[in-house]
């Protein structure tokens, strides 16, 4: 990293385990599982019936009158971002244009947005009158659709489900005026969004930077591709607290779900000018590829994201025996989980099988482009309240297995942590967060 | 930027050409690729017409073709141009020994990509089925039916932003810093200021996107004309 440091100064979750990143966190702690059967669409036909839905919420509570018309242009994917980023703000004491115009304390230009974001599927229902229009002789006819069906289809309609529209409310919403991306690159999204945010703040572009991910996998599109895909469990679904296993021998493959998390990542002298609390500090970020014919999944011997880690580790100038708690992104799939534990156990050589390492899925859910910012958050919990909670729904590792998966909490100082992501395409990444003093 | 930053190879597939050379004889000609839609049946649209590729097939770039046969249009597209690309800065392909002295831990990859196009006939075809307009539900049982039983998995996959990435890795077996960013048609600008950093020595960046889809076309462009 460069000599500019970046911090974590707050943060926001809207998650299956609650409407905020407190909720979160005392959920994982308790060891509440937020995977329950699927209640936003009827899951007939499909083997996998679970998911982890977040909360219900009115968007309109979040978002200010002046730009409340905007809400009707929000997929569920963007209203959980806009969720997320008002909880983020507010922790870490900021003040924009949406909160209070006439105290502001960011400088807009001066504040940048970088957000992961998934492929956002369409409201099937929402679209399916048009369609309806649409049919000669029972088959869906193209003319007729040019003709009839497009007309019943808001102007505006694909301004609902464009992944970077996550990024633009949120700018609208509190003016912020900086550098602003969107990284779809899946699962991976999260950290790579706030990698390249730290980054942005690295080189003295910023100042602040809103990042993180946001994804609402539970619709029936996005579904039924991981079904196809074979990577959803049709197992335990008479019994959801116990469907995602991760490393374990009996794992049959993920539960996915919908999140947001963003964090509010700052120059240290920034935040320290400010009085801003200082929860954790980014010092190593690693990203690489998985390189992999079958490239829906990860390479079976995981080199891309060994190398994504040695190189956060390297970053940060730490030796693997320094790290005292591994959130992999462990999903639940098999061969994935074996490859991503034969990744960690290369990188790290003898200490990976002492470091605790604590997959959350299990409680979470797989949330896309969401996750790799909701484990960065649970770090951070872990950090600043020096305990580790239980891993669930691993009592027996898969073979071959050497990960220490902790199945009890384990109270200890974190100076530092490492997670780590990967996606199918191939993209891998891992970050070394330092405990603030 | 304390770095400084150069390009040295470039790779195009357009509507105006496959390669730079074409393209910019095109240009200089004042050529337009505008012409009647070709993809789809856009003859009841509200615009007829858009700049569609032409006459492009990927594997006369990569000698597996196997190896991207589930790619879908866009990435066709990116195979074309990361080619060309490369070969002209010197960047081996296809090899896992490569000669060209560039470490792989240091070669990344920044793309702009769109979303890939929808299994149009499968995603209509499951709606028509399921859609009860009169008493507007979704059956969702016969949806279910019917895209379990149409929907191909790879094609499913490959509408994901981050799969021409993915075959750009595999023709380079690049290992560095990899992202794939979507703004839509500011995508490919954003890769600009993120190439340094010592993170990279060397990176590929490019912009896919193929718009063009039965959802509807876009309003002619006249950039800058008062009409």
């Amino acid at each position: 990293m460069n000599s500019v440091r970046v911090v974590i100064t707050g943060f926001g979750v809207i998650s299956p385990l609650g409407m905020t990143a407190g909720e979160m966190w005392d959920s994982l702690c308790e060891g509440r599982c937020g995977i329950n059967k699927i209640t936003a669409f009827d899951p007939v036909g499909f083997d996998c019936k679970l998911a982890g839905e977040a909360p219900d919420f009115k968007i309109q509570q979040f978002v200010p009158k002046t730009v409340r018309k905007s809400t009707k242009l929000m997929s569920r994917d963007i209203e959980l971002a806009v969720v997320a980023a008002s909880e983020a703000l507010s922790c870490a004491g900021l003040v924009t244009k949406a909160i209070d115009p006439e105290n502001i304390n960011i400088e807009p230009t001066r504040t940048a947005i970088n957000l992961g974001a998934g492929l956002i599927s369409c409201d099937l229902v929402e679209l399916a009158p048009a369609v309806a229009a649409s049919i000669t002789d029972g088959s869906f006819d193209i003319r007729k659709w040019g003709k009839e069906g497009l007309e019943m289809v808001t102007p505006l309609w694909l301004l609902k489900y464009l992944p970077n529209m996550l990024a633009c409310h949120i700018g609208i919403i509190h003016d912020i005026q900086g550098p602003s991306n969107t990284i779809t690159c899946a699962e991976t999204s999260g950290h790579l969004a706030i990698i390249e945010a730290s980054q942005i703040i690295s080189r003295g572009s910023s100042d602040i930077a809103l990042a993180g991910g946001a994804e609402a996998k539970v619709n029936p599109i996005v579904m039924i591709r991981q079904c196809l895909l074979k990577r959803a469990t049709s197992q335990n679904n008479d019994d959801p607290a116990t469907a995602c296993r991760p490393f374990a021998a009996d794992a049959k493959g993920a539960v996915f779900g919908e999140a947001a998390g963003t964090v509010i990542l700052e120059n240290l002298d920034n935040a320290r000018n400010r009085g801003a609390k200082c929860y954790a500090e980014i010092v190593g970020a690693g990203q690489s590829n998985s390189i992999n014919p079958a490239y829906e999944h990860i390479e079976p011997d995981g080199k891309g994201i060994q190398i994504a880690i040695e190189k956060a580790i390297d970053e940060a100038k730490i030796q693997p025996r320094d790290l005292d708690v591994i959130i992999p992104h462990g999903t639940g799939i098999p061969d994935d989980d074996m490859a991503e534990a034969k990744a960690i156990e290369a990188a790290l050589g003898e200490a990976a099988s002492k470091i605790p390492v604590w997959p959350t899925k299990s409680m979470l859910s797989n949330t896309g482009a969401a996750s790799g910012a909701l484990d960065i958050i649970a770090a951070v919990c872990a950090m600043n309240s020096s305990t580790i909670p239980a891993a669930k729904n691993c009592d027996r590792k898969t073979n071959g297995c050497d990960l220490n998966i902790i199945n009890q909490p384990v109270k200890k100082e974190i100076r530092y942590a490492l997670c780590c992501s990967y996606t199918y395409g191939g993209q891998t990444a891992a970050i070394v967060l330092k405990k603030t003093i | 930027m304390t770095e400084r930053v150069v390009i040295t190879g470039m790779g195009i597939v357009c509507p105006l050409g496959h390669d730079i050379e074409t393209l910019w004889q095109a240009m200089m000609e004042g050529k337009s690729a505008m012409a009647k839609t070709t993809i789809f049946d856009a003859s009841t649209f509200p615009s007829t017409f858009g700049a569609e590729v032409k006459d492009y097939n990927y594997s006369k770039y990569t000698n597996n073709p196997n190896l991207h046969k589930d790619s879908n249009r866009g990435s066709g597209f990116v195979i074309g141009a990361t080619v060309q690309a490369c070969r002209q800065a010197g960047i081996d392909i296809e090899t896992n020994t490569p000669a060209d002295g560039i470490d792989r831990t240091r070669l990344g990859i920044y793309l702009g990509a769109g979303e890939g196009s929808v299994d149009n006939d499968v995603f209509f075809d499951a709606i028509v089925k399921a859609w009860d307009n009169e008493t507007s539900q979704m059956d969702w049982g016969k949806w279910a039916q019917v895209a379990f039983g149409r929907m191909k998995p790879m094609c499913e996959l490959e509408q994901e932003p981050n799969m021409p990435a993915a075959h750009i890795a595999m023709l380079t077996c690049a290992r560095g810093p990899t992202r794939s960013c979507l703004t839509a048609c500011a995508a490919s600008t954003q890769d600009a200021p993120h190439g340094s950093g010592g993170h990279n020595d060397c990176r590929r960046s490019t912009f896919n996107d193929t718009p063009i889809r039965t959802y509807g076309l876009q309003s002619p462009y006249r950039p800058f004309d008062e009409k």
